[in-house]
Formats: C-alpha cells, structure tokens, sequence
C-alpha cells in the first residue's frame, strides 16, 4: 500500500517518488506527481525555496506505527475540532483533514 | 533560530503601552486608537501616491528608496519563491516594473503593518507564532482565490491582517488582553468569545478601526470586521474568502493565532465564492506547499 506525506526537502533522499504536484506561487506545476527526485531536481527545488513536498511511499510504518499515527492525527483534530462536534459541516471538514494527512485519496 | 520578517522594514516606531490607562471599553476605544502611532511617513505617502492613481511609477519608487529598509524589503520579497520570478531582480526600478502597482500597494501595505509590530513577546502572545498564522491565512486566501476567480494579492493581504486587532490589543492595551487571555483559559473558548466576556467587542472591531485610521482599502477592512461574520456582509467576497482560509488554515495548524481551537464554518460563504468540499480538499496540498514558500516570509 502507498501512502502520502510530506516531508522536509533536506531529509528527501534522491529516488524517492513525488506523490503531489509541486507547484510554485502562480500555481504552475514545477514537478507532477509520480515524478522520481534526483539530486539535481533536488537542488533546484531547493534554490527555488520549497520547504517540503509530499513523497509517496511505500508504507514504512508496521500495522501498529500506523494505528498509533491514525490515533495521533485524529486526536489532534479532536482537540481543536472540540467545541464544533455538533456542527455538520464542521464533522465534513474533520473528516476531509483527517483524510489529507492520513494521506487517503477521497 | 533568529526570527526576522522580510516584509517588514526596520521598526520605526516601536509598540509600547501606557500603563497608567483606564481599562478599555467600548466607549473610550475610539479615542485610543486615534492616539495610537501611524504607520511610517513613507509608507504612509507611497500608499497615497499609488491610490491617487496618478503618480508615475519612478516617483514612487524614488519615494520608497528614501526608505533604505523598506527598499532592501521589498527587494528581498519579490526575489523570494513566494513571487517566482525567474531572475533575479537587483533594482527598485526593476522590482517595480515586474510587480505592478497594485503588487507593490499590497506590499508596501503588509511591510508598513508588519514593521510596526516586529517580533517578540507580548506577555502570553508569541507575535511570530501569531504571523505564522496571518501569512497562513494570506496563502490560503491567496490559494482559494484562485479557485474563485478573486485578485489574489488583495486576498493574501486581507489573510495576512485579518487578526490585526489582536496584535494591537496584545501590543497596546496588554492589561486588557491579560484579562481577555484568563478569560479564554478559564472558559476554554476562542479568543473572540473571551474578547466579548472581558471587553464587550472583540478583535475585528479593533482591527477594523485600526484600519480604518491607516486608511486601508474597504475590502481589507472589511474582511477584518467580519472574517467571523462574513453573514453580515454577503456582498463582500474578500471577508467570506478571509473566513474559509482561517479555518482552513487552523485545521492545517499552521502558526497560532490566540488559541488552539477552530471556529464553525459558515457553508454559505463558502457556497457565495462557489467553492466546493473537492475544492478544499485540493486546495489542502497547494496551501501547504505555498506556505512552505511563504515561511521565508517569516523567518531567516
């Protein structure tokens, strides 16, 4: 199974796989997903000041990693999402973060 | 980490309170802010010469450059990933003609506000926690707006200042925001709700006349009023826009704008700017990946 997430360019290792479009302020596509990073697409992107893309990956996490990562995401939410359970819209938009930094395709 | 912020110049006048000040009410806060400092003399004109429309874009940067911080600013902004320009850009001359007038008024803006509160540490309110936020919400503003066919400069500044009030009560009137800062962590509620307990209005009010007295466009000031309210202003694109990217921007976590919880979302603005949950959902990873680019914004 692939996940998604974003990481820190200084920790990207040459090989790995974009899993989003990286794109720069106008909007325009500097790399598309699926793309592979070398150390010169690397260090272009570094000249041009992105912080971070979003790398697909195999699942690096064990079954338990990623239950304790679900568990963290969701009680993070739960924290700041606290006084607006019973606000529908607000449960649409928990859900719709919970799933971008799980990193599932809805 | 040494904090610094490219937008702004080098503090001119510094925030300070008066400590010996009655507390603030409804009643005296119109008079407080008229007391309050104005922005820089040449901000101030620059913004004027560009209104007027009128002034050729050589004078207005001959008037910038009299302002060496505000010039090196603005020079270190539009050669940041944030603008994307494929040169680099060595003149003001240079910078002005790339950017625009109305590019450059929106600069000047944010650079004239942010440098009047540089960073540092109101008591309980970290200021580059709280510009984290603000840039956060100007990137969103900036990133829905191109979904919904809205100038995206005027969104970004509107994001960038929609919280202003706060940093203006936090930096002037810190006795009263103490009172509002217990309030908020005794009753465990946003930060506007306390501002309503404690002081019987809230940040966008003070934002809004701050702004008013720096003679902001409407829609900025606007979109200050009522980033909370945007139901009372439907014809206002830039306040609902405001209200989305800060929610958007607090569900991404990104800085700290006062207190750690996300208000309701108001489906109708949302629905008045056509933008749909797939579009949210879309607009999640471009917000982050913009931000990343904005950062630079707020530290070095």
């Amino acid at each position: 199974m692939k996940t998604i997430c974003q990481q820190p360019l200084d920790r990207v290792q040459p090989g790995e796989t974009l899993g989003r479009d990286v794109l720069d302020a106008q909007g325009n596509r500097l790399l598309a997903a699926g793309a592979e990073l070398s150390t010169k697409t690397l260090a272009q992107l570094q000249r041009r000041g992105i912080k971070s893309v979003a790398l697909s990956q195999e699942n690096p996490l064990s079954v338990e990693q990623q239950e304790t990562w679900r568990r963290t995401v969701e009680q993070q939410l739960a924290l700041r999402f606290r006084k607006v359970q019973d606000h529908p819209p607000m449960q649409q938009l928990q859900v719709l973060l919970r799933d971008y930094r799980l990193g599932k395709t809805i | 980490m040494t904090t610094d912020f490219a937008f702004s110049p080098q503090a001119e006048s510094g925030t300070t309170a008066n400590p010996k000040r009655s507390p603030l009410t409804r009643a005296t806060l119109e008079k407080e802010i008229q007391q309050l400092p104005a922005l820089s003399v040449i901000v101030t004109e620059v913004l004027t010469m560009i209104d007027r429309g009128d002034v050729e874009l050589v004078v207005i940067m001959q008037k910038i450059g009299q302002d060496q911080a505000l010039a090196a600013r603005i020079l270190r902004v539009v050669n940041s990933p944030f603008y994307g320009f494929s040169r680099h850009i060595g003149s003001l001359k240079d910078a002005g003609m790339m950017l625009g007038v109305h590019t450059l008024y929106n600069i000047v803006m944010a650079a004239g506000i942010m440098g009047h509160f540089p960073p540092g540490e109101d008591q309980g309110f970290d200021r580059l926690s709280f510009w984290q936020h603000a840039i956060g919400t100007g990137v969103a503003a900036k990133v829905l707006a191109g979904h919904c066919g809205l100038h995206q400069e005027t969104a970004f500044t509107a994001g960038l200042l929609h919280d202003i009030g706060k940093l203006v009560m936090a930096a002037y009137f810190p006795a009263d925001f103490d009172r509002v800062l217990a309030a908020r962590n005794a009753q465990d509620c946003l930060l506007k709700d306390a501002e309503q307990l404690v002081l019987g209005f809230d940040h966008t009010l003070v934002g809004a006349k701050v702004a008013q007295k720096w003679k902001l466009p409407v829609a900025i000031i606007e979109a200050i009023r009522h980033h909370h309210t945007p139901d009372l202003v439907t014809d206002r694109p830039y306040t609902a826009l405001v209200h989305v990217a800060d929610i958007l921007c607090r569900g991404l976590e990104i800085g700290h704008g006062g207190d750690m919880l996300i208000p309701a979302l108001d489906v109708a603005a949302m629905q008045r700017l056509g933008l749909g949950w797939e579009v949210l959902r879309a607009a999640l990873s471009e917000i982050e990946a913009l931000n990343a680019s904005a950062n630079l914004m707020a530290e070095q």
